[in-house]
């Protein structure tokens, strides 16, 4: 930015006034040459503040828009003001940073005694965002152990979210004291890896070479036990924290896809010739206004057409 | 840069001295159709002149 889009933002509002005074929809009246006057000196105030890099008296600059405002057609007005309110959200939406958690919310054993119902905090987390919620019940027992006033469950939460790591503290604010809450952010936006970007798997290429037939593949599928299994088989882990991790895989899997596929929607590649092209069209349009200025009126004609 | 934008905020300067003799002068005569069109002529003018420096950013980014 140069520092002097304030100001060409500024005289829009009044260029606009005076096309429509132009087509005879509104007249000349002492109000507005006065609020004319009172911008020119604004402007000359803005002008003075960019030479001492100071900025100007923005609330000044804003009253004397809504004068003008008030001046245009009803239905000119409203189109401006949703205009201006519908890209203020817009940057607000993508100022917003989507990070992924991992979250292991293990209560003790006596929460129930004191009435707190994690479900309802489960809930309260599940409102932030995209969000899978795995219970790891492992550690319930046969029905005749069983206690209903002890709480034999824990939960390991994978949320996507642009909420911040402390709103997600809140939730689990008063009942601190009776669980323990391990947060871990396992994804956020500074990376943009394709979610099938691992190059290709070994059967794959072996395909690809001819030296494996897709049925001697699935055969060797078939017969392979996965990780987690034989993890689980031997008794090195409990199926549920498997299962959890898995959630989290094809979580972060699912968002990162999203994310570059949103990505891909917003880049483009465009011919180093194009942009030569856009190069002389910008020095040609700036060599046209400057000559355009020796000639105001034509120039307003040919400038607002 | 800063010496390009010492010449728009001159010119700036001097547009806005014409622009309020119009006004003045449109006071006088609301009805004087060639007095809004230069008035108007002020507006557009003095808009460009604040988008133009960037246009000459632009062409010296894409040409370094």
């Amino acid at each position: 930015m140069s520092g002097f889009d304030d100001i060409a933002e500024f005289t829009h509002d009044i260029e606009t006034i005076f096309d429509l005074v132009r087509g005879g929809e509104i007249a000349v009246t002492k109000e507005l040459v006065n609020l004319s006057l009172s911008a020119r000196d604004q402007i000359k105030v803005m002008l003075d503040a960019s030479e001492c890099g100071k900025p100007a008296d923005n609330l000044k600059s804003k009253g004397i828009i809504s004068a003008f405002r008030e001046l245009l057609p009803y239905s000119s007005e409203t189109s401006d003001l949703s205009e201006e309110s519908s890209e203020e959200a817009l940057s607000d939406k993508s100022k917003e940073t989507v990070v992924t958690y991992r979250i292991r919310f293990r209560p003790t054993a006596d929460i129930f005694k004191n009435g707190t119902n994690p479900i309802f905090l489960l809930k309260k987390i599940r409102e932030f965002g995209s969000c899978d919620i795995i219970a790891q019940t492992d550690a319930v027992p046969l029905l005749e152990d069983f206690s209903p006033e002890i709480c034999y469950t824990y939960w390991d939460i994978i949320l996507s979210t642009s909420e911040g790591i402390n709103a997600i503290r809140d939730v689990f604010i008063f009942v601190e004291g009776d669980c323990d809450i391990n947060i871990d952010v396992i994804d956020d936006e500074g990376g943009l890896e394709d979610s099938e970007s691992v190059y290709k798997r070994l059967g794959q290429i072996l395909i690809e070479h001819h030296d494996l037939s897709y049925d001697d593949l699935m055969k060797g599928l078939i017969s392979q036990k996965r990780i987690g299994d034989t993890l689980v088989d031997e008794k090195v882990v409990d199926r549920g924290v498997v299962e959890s991790a898995l959630a989290e895989q094809e979580h972060v899997r699912q968002i990162r896809k999203r994310r570059y596929e949103t990505a891909l929607a917003s880049t483009i590649r465009v011919p180093a010739e194009k942009l030569d092209t856009l190069v002389d069209m910008v020095g040609e349009l700036v060599t046209l206004r400057a000559r355009n200025n020796h000639h105001p009126e034509t120039a307003a004609d040919a400038g607002h057409h | 840069m800063d010496k390009q934008k010492e010449v728009y905020r001159e010119e700036a300067y001097e547009l806005l001295a014409e622009l309020e003799i119009s006004l003045l002068e449109l006071e006088e005569t609301p009805d004087d159709a060639e007095q809004i069109g230069r008035v108007f002529g002020h507006c557009t003018r003095s808009r460009d002149q604040g988008r133009c420096p960037d246009l000459m950013i632009l062409q010296n980014l894409l040409t370094t």
